[in-house]
């Protein structure tokens, strides 16, 4: 497949900014969390449009429907119910499911 | 990392910026730090509250984490914040 990015070293620019969006996302939070929630937006827009994966450390601190900045006790519910940790966002109720026993260990 | 080199691929928000020539002169001299970015404007939060300032005829002293000071002109940036990665390296003025 025909790279759509032509520029060398765009992939890891965008994996750095990502990084960059997700520290402001953090320190933004306890006094402005919309912009929190901007900065995530802002990170996955460039994560989709340069096609790369939102880093493991990343990736469990939003909400994967309405973008929100998540964290837990304050905007987040986590929960674990029969293998999977359930996280709801109490911004949109929405809730994400995450497996955490192995299918063939249940 | 961002440098004086990937300045303009890179991401602005959180950096010390002065806004050091405008279209609008009561824009120049504006200092504060990156909020947020559109197509056409950032947002600066200042002392004296938020503003936007449009990128077009406008250019910028941008502080990166390094200690260099980088001006850069606002009118080849003016894309959205996520296209801006694949920015031409021949539109850049230094």
């Amino acid at each position: 497949m025909k790279p759509r990015s032509k520029k060398p070293g765009a992939k890891q620019i965008s994996r750095e900014r990502v990084a960059v969006l997700f520290r402001e996302a953090e320190q933004a939070f306890a006094l402005h969390p919309e912009r929190s929630n901007r900065y995530v937006e802002l990170a996955r827009k460039i994560a989709m449009r340069q096609r790369i994966r939102i880093d493991r450390e990343f990736r469990r601190r939003f909400c994967h429907h309405c973008s929100a900045y998540l964290v837990p006790g304050q905007n987040m519910r986590v929960r674990v119910h029969r293998g999977n940790v359930v996280v709801t966002c109490k911004l949109c109720n929405k809730t994400t499911r995450y497996r955490v026993v192995r299918p063939n260990h249940v | 990392m961002i440098s004086p080199q990937n300045v303009l691929s890179h991401e602005l928000i959180g950096l010390d910026i002065l806004v050091s020539g405008a279209a609008n002169p009561n824009h120049r001299g504006i200092r504060g730090r990156i909020i947020d970015e559109t197509k056409n404007l950032f947002v600066i939060e200042t002392q004296r509250g938020v503003k936007r300032i449009q990128k077009m005829h406008s250019t910028f002293r941008v502080l990166l984490p390094g200690g260099e000071l980088v001006e850069i002109d606002g009118s080849v940036m003016v894309l959205a914040p996520e296209r801006r990665i694949n920015l031409h390296e021949k539109k850049r003025i230094t």
